[in-house]
């Protein structure tokens, strides 16, 4: 390999990026087995001099944060089935057949994304308070999974506008039906494409705090980012060390899910671009 | 195998008419060919028959059963695409068997049936294969082969020939022939190439932009051509065309173009009338005239630009008082620069167009 002036920058600066993104994580992380009283020292120690486990543990016992966990892991969930059982008739439609006004609806669909959360919370409050949906995370499943559909139906008609519509017909003339065609040569080609917009809505989902703040109320009807955020404030004040320790508790599922379908993922996020 | 008939069929996209008015049938057990430049709306029609696409207007008829309104499992055709249409995440074996598992044949039925026609395509080493591993050749005998197996009532192949490099053309072409005569087949077959059609086919349609413009069998559309647009369409190397003017005297008929005068014969007098006619010679049908013979007559005096030999043939690029011609030499003529030669045309090979109709009016 030749080594040149611009190779050497190149890797600096990926060097310094990469040290840029990693230094709030790993200054999150060390935090959490730091003692209150460590972490307001100035400057900053970037080695916990106090070395201490225990936040790991009282978390999980100060508060219902298995409740938490529960909940986000539902809500997550049912809001990715829901987004992709939704977005994926759409998504195929949009891309397959010719209407009047085509780009027009997925622009308005679209839209939808660009709305404000906080414009329509209080109505849904009002409404999920009147069908006795409020605090549980069925609701809060429904409602991401309603406001994530727009993402999925742009991400997946890119990639089954990817497909040749000639394999479907060719599917159909050898005695398939259009849905067989879709379910059988479609669906497992644009497979990358569904991982990767499933990961994004599941992540979106898990991270979700506006709605969540609002539409739970008791303790154990809360999910991991409005639980998390209890520890500021209240009578112990700023728990920053059980702040970082939840935290990372909370992303550990979904950096292993990226890291568990990364290839897909690589492809997926690329796919959609290079023609 | 079945008969095809087409009644009337148009369609449009948009404001554009990619089929206008279109009627002709396909004999049971024939080869015919729908010969069209690009965009001409060979693919819309293939479509059209397959079920894939919904005329605007006209039916469509097999063995008299109307089939304009049956989706495309029910109609058993098969139809070979110009891009192959594997499905890359199959074996070739699962390809191939795709229409046959449609029909719910048991998989003992299916296993003996592609074993067969893989050993008529040569391509039984392939069946462990996934599409993107197969070369175009390959590719294209799957897709064949996927067709084949299906029995169909008719078989359409969309330019099957168009991705392949022309050696392997050449191949498939003798295969298609193989392959037609052993089926008994009824087969449509839409190509941009005049060989093709001319190689091929019992019948052969000139499509062009969205219209029929000429049918019959393949030489004698080749030949005697009704419109100038099938006389470009089909004729390779593209066929030549001359501004001429059309002059009576005395009885004499000359045709007068800017590099010789041909007489025509005299019953001309009363078929044409003078004016201006676009003469069309196709490349063929001038020759280079070595020796001189003073019996020969429309001889005319050409530049000689360039050359080139493909195979045991020449194509030679002459310009003659202003005028381009292409000639299509049977034999391999290797000159090194540019030089004057004769040329001698054809008399009994031209065509006359009219200038305004495009219609043929001689002979």
């Amino acid at each position: 390999m030749k080594i040149n002036g611009w190779k050497i920058a190149t890797v600096i600066a990926f060097i310094l990026l990469t040290i840029w993104t990693l230094i709030p994580i790993y200054y999150s992380f060390i935090t959490a087995f730091k003692s209150r009283i460590e972490i307001t020292y100035w400057p900053p120690t970037l080695i916990p001099k106090e070395f201490t486990m225990q936040y790991w543990f009282i978390i999980w016992f100060d508060r219902p944060t298995i409740a938490y966990y529960r909940n986000t892991v539902i809500a997550s969930l049912i809001s990715t089935l829901i987004a992709l059982a939704f977005s994926m008739p759409t998504a195929y439609t949009c891309a397959r057949f010719n209407f009047k006004n085509r780009s027009d609806v997925l622009f308005t669909i679209l839209t939808f994304r660009f709305l404000p959360p906080a414009a329509v919370v209080l109505p849904i409050y009002v409404f999920l308070r009147q069908l006795a949906l409020i605090d549980t995370p069925i609701s809060l499943g429904l409602i991401y999974g309603a406001i994530n559909i727009p993402i999925g139906v742009w991400v997946l008609r890119s990639y089954i506008i990817e497909i040749p519509p000639e394999l479907e017909e060719s599917y159909m003339i050898d005695g398939y039906s259009r849905l067989r065609a879709f379910l059988n040569i479609t669906l497992p080609l644009i497979r990358p494409g569904l991982v990767a917009v499933s990961l994004i809505i599941l992540a979106l989902s898990w991270g979700e705090f506006l709605f969540a703040s609002i539409l739970t109320t008791s303790p154990a009807g809360k999910t991991l980012p409005v639980g998390i955020s209890e520890y500021m404030g209240g009578e112990w004040g700023y728990e920053w060390n059980k702040i970082m320790a939840a935290t990372f508790y909370a992303i550990i599922p979904i950096i292993i899910a990226f890291i568990a379908i990364r290839k897909h993922l690589a492809r997926g996020l690329t796919f959609g671009i290079v023609r | 195998m079945a008969k095809l008939r087409v009644e009337k069929v148009s369609k449009k996209f948009g404001p554009k008419k990619v089929l206008e008015d279109i009627s002709f049938e396909v004999e049971e057990g024939s080869f015919t060919t729908l010969l069209g430049p690009p965009s001409a709306g060979k693919t819309t029609l293939l479509r059209i028959i397959a079920g894939v696409e919904h005329p605007d207007k006209g039916r469509i008829f097999l063995d008299d059963e109307d089939i304009t309104d049956l989706p495309p499992k029910d109609r058993n055709v098969a139809l070979v695409y110009q891009t192959f249409a594997l499905y890359p995440h199959m074996k070739v074996y699962d390809n191939i068997a795709s229409p046959l598992k449609a029909r719910k044949l048991p998989p003992d039925e299916i296993r003996k049936k592609i074993e067969e026609i893989s050993e008529f395509l040569n391509i039984h080493h392939l069946l462990d294969r996934y599409p993107r591993e197969l070369s175009g050749g390959e590719k294209q005998r799957v897709a064949i082969a996927r067709a084949m197996v299906k029995e169909a009532r008719i078989y359409l192949f969309d330019e099957p020939l168009t991705n392949l490099d022309y050696k392997l053309r050449e191949a498939a072409r003798t295969e298609l022939k193989r392959m037609s005569k052993a089926l008994k087949a009824t087969i449509l077959y839409a190509t941009p190439d005049p060989i093709d059609a001319l190689a091929l086919s019992d019948k052969v349609h000139i499509l062009f932009e969205g219209k029929l413009l000429q049918s019959g069998a393949p030489r004698e559309v080749h030949d005697l051509p009704n419109n100038l647009n099938v006389a470009r369409v089909f004729s390779y190397p593209t066929i030549n065309l001359i501004d001429a003017d059309l002059e009576m005297k005395n009885g004499k008929v000359t045709l007068k173009t800017p590099f010789v005068s041909i007489d025509l014969p005299t019953y001309c007098t009363s078929t044409l009338a003078e004016g201006r006619y676009l003469l069309a010679i196709r490349p063929h049908d001038l020759h280079i005239v070595f020796e001189e013979d003073r019996s020969l007559t429309n001889v005319f005096k050409a530049r000689l630009l360039l050359t080139y030999i493909i195979g045991s043939e020449t194509i030679a690029h002459v310009e003659a008082n202003g005028v381009r011609l292409t000639l299509h030499l049977p034999y391999i003529y290797r000159v090194g620069e540019v030089r004057d030669v004769k040329v001698f045309i054809d008399a009994n090979r031209i065509l006359l167009f009219d200038a305004n109709t495009m219609e043929r009016v001689y002979p």
